[in-house]
């Protein structure tokens, strides 16, 4: 059994990892995990600061255990939330599944192969919340060897207890519910969730941060006994005092006893997990399908409706855009971001009154001298262009195609329409994104009209751009070869590569506006013509040079 | 009418995946294209509807090269692929009229034939689901329907009768023989040699890129000097070869 257990552990890895497979994927795959950790270094900064300024407090008050506690209650948490939608798509929705079913292996084998997998992504959050509080506590206690060591030990331990639970609560609804039947329908609701609690998190994080220089009322709100955030926290959960207990005390006896403690419960976890699997998972796993097929039949009058003839043109973006729709990851992806990311990007901003004061304040200074600089509508064409380069639609629009590509080979459609087709939904979607954009400011920052409408005229030509480089990118390059449609564009560097493009021309904009120092009609005449002979001559290069590389496309 | 002439294709180095085939099909033919796995089947079909680049040579389809004149070489033929799982996302319904529309269909005709053709071969229920929850029959039988919608004139069908089950097999055999009767052109290729037997007016059978015979069955029985089931008779071709 063990020696099965270990061999599916490993398949699982590779298999979801993808290890190894051409350098030039490695190298993307580098690139990535690059951007990942640069993105996090300030979330972990942050967060080793916090806890190295509330250490001093809470040390004063003899509790300083406090930030262990609250610190291994609060990832546990997070494994526990992240857990619930790793176990789901993981022990169920993932397409191994079918795969593994017809082996004569055990359900404790199968789940405890997917467990251990999932337990090895946990590391990843978990030890994002965990070492920096680990490090800093042991750094300001002066502790000795035998703490890292025991840190280590409990780093390694503590995603157990909450998965198990996410595990079980899961099992037990897939046994006995219809809740997540439909695949796509739970992949679709879990993202939305996921992208909800991400900007709770996001918003509580700026809340905090933006209190954390009132130590006072820091130390009022620890100090204040039961109903305190952080008991309740280690209330929640807990098995995290033994660990953090054995962390305080590590040199002495009650450290190795509260030790072996939370080893032995988390042990004993495990197996109540492998005994419950044993018993929930098949009967909840067999029968589950991507969709379900309950259209009803069509009626005379519907199929007189639908089947009216459209322009083949129209008929091809009308077909990306139901794909984008209803694919979830295209969808979380490619739509969903496009008007999500641009409110979590602001919320810092927003979030301090402030920001918003001193925006306003300039802008209004700017309005009563009455001559605006130019530079104003190049940071505003800047940013629209940035956010419009956010959704990748047209720069994985040949890569979503994957192995069906060969269908617009062989359909009577000219590849000029195809592009214009590819070319819509990116535009429409872009430009849907970026009126959402301005709206938002025009509420938060009441601008005068004219630079309401400068700025919808110039967001327009800046999400053609951003649309034209990106399906240009993806010609050049397009991600044809994958198996789920989560590689086509999690995995798929042209999103980066016209991020970075955009970006550029974003700052160039900024730039030219700025060192001319220019008067606000002078710079947007200036955007927008040169803007309008940079999107033409794009869109002409895509139209020949991109269907040149069309045709020379071969699966 | 569909002209294969001197073509060769090879994906890399100096193995060729067809080398210099030359095969005309005619029109009120039905022909057969049969060959082991990897012997160039799949590469000529999909050399033929322009998914792929000949190296060397010209295929033309009524008269048009598919890689001078794509578009009008496009419009003629209608083309079932091997694997029917595309577009998934989308209703059996949605695909029928995305087809229609990029083939031009008129709103009456289309509707028309796809009521009579999703009843005959007993999708017309299902025509409101999406294809994901389709079957691998099912998904084989819309894209049929599919095909058919525009009406073309030559039909190119890689292995069409997988996946289909025995009724809608025998209405496809039974269209194939009548669309072949009214003067057009059915080209398709299948590992089913029986069905090749009784069905084809003439085979190609195509072995590592090469044509090692063209014709009818007589034909091949004469040149054989036997008087064998077709299935004998392509086993020792083939065999010749290893």
């Amino acid at each position: 059994m063990k020696s099965n257990l270990l061999t599916l552990t490993r398949v699982l890895l590779k298999n979801g990892i993808n290890l190894g497979a051409g350098s030039k994927k490695r190298s993307s795959r580098l690139g990535f995990t690059a951007v990942l950790v640069i993105c996090f270094i300030p979330l972990i900064s942050m967060l080793a600061g916090f806890v190295s300024s509330i250490y001093d407090v809470l040390a004063d008050l003899g509790q300083d255990g406090l930030i262990l506690t609250s610190g291994i209650g609060m990832s546990a948490l997070v494994i526990f939330v992240f857990g619930i939608f790793y176990v789901i798509n993981i022990f169920y929705f993932s397409e191994d599944v079918e795969n593994l079913l017809y082996l004569p292996l055990k359900p404790s084998q199968i789940l405890g192969a997917k467990f251990t997998v999932v337990t090895l992504y946990e590391y990843i959050t978990s030890g994002m919340i965990l070492w920096p509080i680990f490090i800093v506590f042991g750094m300001k206690s002066g502790a000795g060897p035998l703490y890292y060591i025991y840190a280590a030990l409990i780093f390694l331990l503590v995603p157990v207890i909450p998965l198990t639970a996410a595990s079980i609560i899961i099992m037990v609804i897939m046994r006995f519910t219809n809740l997540f039947r439909n695949k796509d329908m739970f992949k679709m609701m879990g993202g939305i969730l996921a992208l909800a609690f991400g900007l709770g998190l996001n918003a509580a994080i700026q809340w905090v941060v933006a209190r954390q220089t009132d130590l006072n009322q820091l130390q009022r709100l620890l100090a204040g006994g039961e109903n305190s955030l952080m008991t309740i926290t280690s209330r929640m959960s807990p098995v995290s005092t033994w660990a953090a207990k054995s962390l305080v005390d590590s040199h002495t006896l009650a450290g190795v006893l509260n030790l072996l403690l939370f080893i032995g419960v988390s042990v004993l976890a495990f197996f109540i997990f492998l005994y419950l699997a044993e018993k929930l998972y098949f009967k909840g796993v067999i029968g589950l399908s991507q969709t379900s097929a309950k259209g009803a039949v069509l009626t005379g009058r519907q199929l007189e409706r639908v089947s009216a003839e459209k322009s083949p043109v129209r008929s091809y973006a009308l077909k990306e855009l139901r794909i984008l729709l209803r694919t979830p990851v295209y969808f979380l992806n490619c739509i969903l971001v496009n008007f999500i990311l641009p409110v979590l990007l602001l919320i810092p901003m927003l979030s301090r009154q402030q920001g918003i004061e001193g925006l306003q304040g300039a802008l209004d200074g700017y309005l009563r001298g009455g001559r605006v600089p130019g530079m104003v509508l190049g940071i505003i064409f800047g940013a629209l262009m940035f956010f419009g380069s956010l959704n990748g639609i047209t720069s994985t629009a040949i890569s979503r195609e994957g192995h069906g590509m060969f269908v617009n080979k062989y359909i009577p459609l000219s590849y000029r329409r195809q592009i214009l087709g590819k070319l819509i939904p990116g535009v429409v979607m872009g430009g849907a994104g970026m009126i959402v954009l301005v709206s938002i400011a025009t509420a938060v920052f009441k601008p005068p009209a004219h630079l309401v409408a400068m700025a919808i005229i110039l967001g327009i030509l800046a999400v053609l751009f951003s649309s034209l480089v990106g399906l240009l990118l993806d010609i050049k390059n397009p991600k044809l070869n994958w198996d789920s449609e989560q590689q086509a564009v999690k995995q798929n560097l042209n999103v980066l590569l016209n991020m970075v493009i955009c970006i550029l021309a974003a700052g160039a904009a900024i730039f030219v506006t700025y060192i001319s120092n220019m008067g606000l009609w002078t710079a947007f005449a200036a955007l927008l013509i040169g803007f309008i002979i940079i999107d033409v001559l794009l869109y002409r290069l895509l139209m020949t040079r991109g269907v040149k590389l069309i045709i020379q496309l071969e699966d | 009418m569909i002209e294969i002439i001197n073509v060769s294709k090879s994906y890399t180095g100096d193995i060729k995946a067809v080398d210099n085939l030359n095969l005309t099909v005619n029109d009120g033919e039905i022909f057969g294209f049969l060959g082991p796995n990897g012997a160039g089947k799949t590469t000529t079909i999909k050399m033929i509807t322009g998914i792929l680049n000949p190296d060397e040579g010209s295929i033309k389809v009524n008269g048009f090269d598919i890689t001078k004149r794509p578009l009008e070489a496009k419009r003629q033929f209608g083309f079932v692929p091997d694997n029917p799982n595309m577009f998934l996302r989308l209703k059996g319904i949605e695909y029928l009229n995305f087809m229609g529309d990029i083939y031009n269909v008129p709103s009456d005709i289309r509707k028309e034939r796809i009521q009579s053709l999703s009843k005959k071969f007993g999708m017309f229920k299902a025509l409101n689901n999406k294809i994901q929850s389709y079957s691998h029959g099912m998904r084989q039988k819309i894209v049929l329907i599919g095909v058919l919608l525009h009406d073309p004139y030559v039909w190119i069908m890689d292995e069409p009768m997988t996946g289909l089950d025995p009724k809608s097999s025998f209405i496809l055999k039974e269209m194939m023989r009548r669309h072949a009767d009214d003067n057009k052109t059915v080209f398709f290729s299948t590992h089913v040699l029986e069905v090749a037997e009784r069905l084809c007016d003439r085979v190609g059978i195509i072995n590592k890129g090469r044509l090692l015979f063209c014709g009818s069955l007589d034909e091949m029985r004469a040149r054989m000097d036997k008087d064998q089931s077709l299935e004998k008779m392509f086993l020792e071709l083939t065999e010749d070869e290893e």
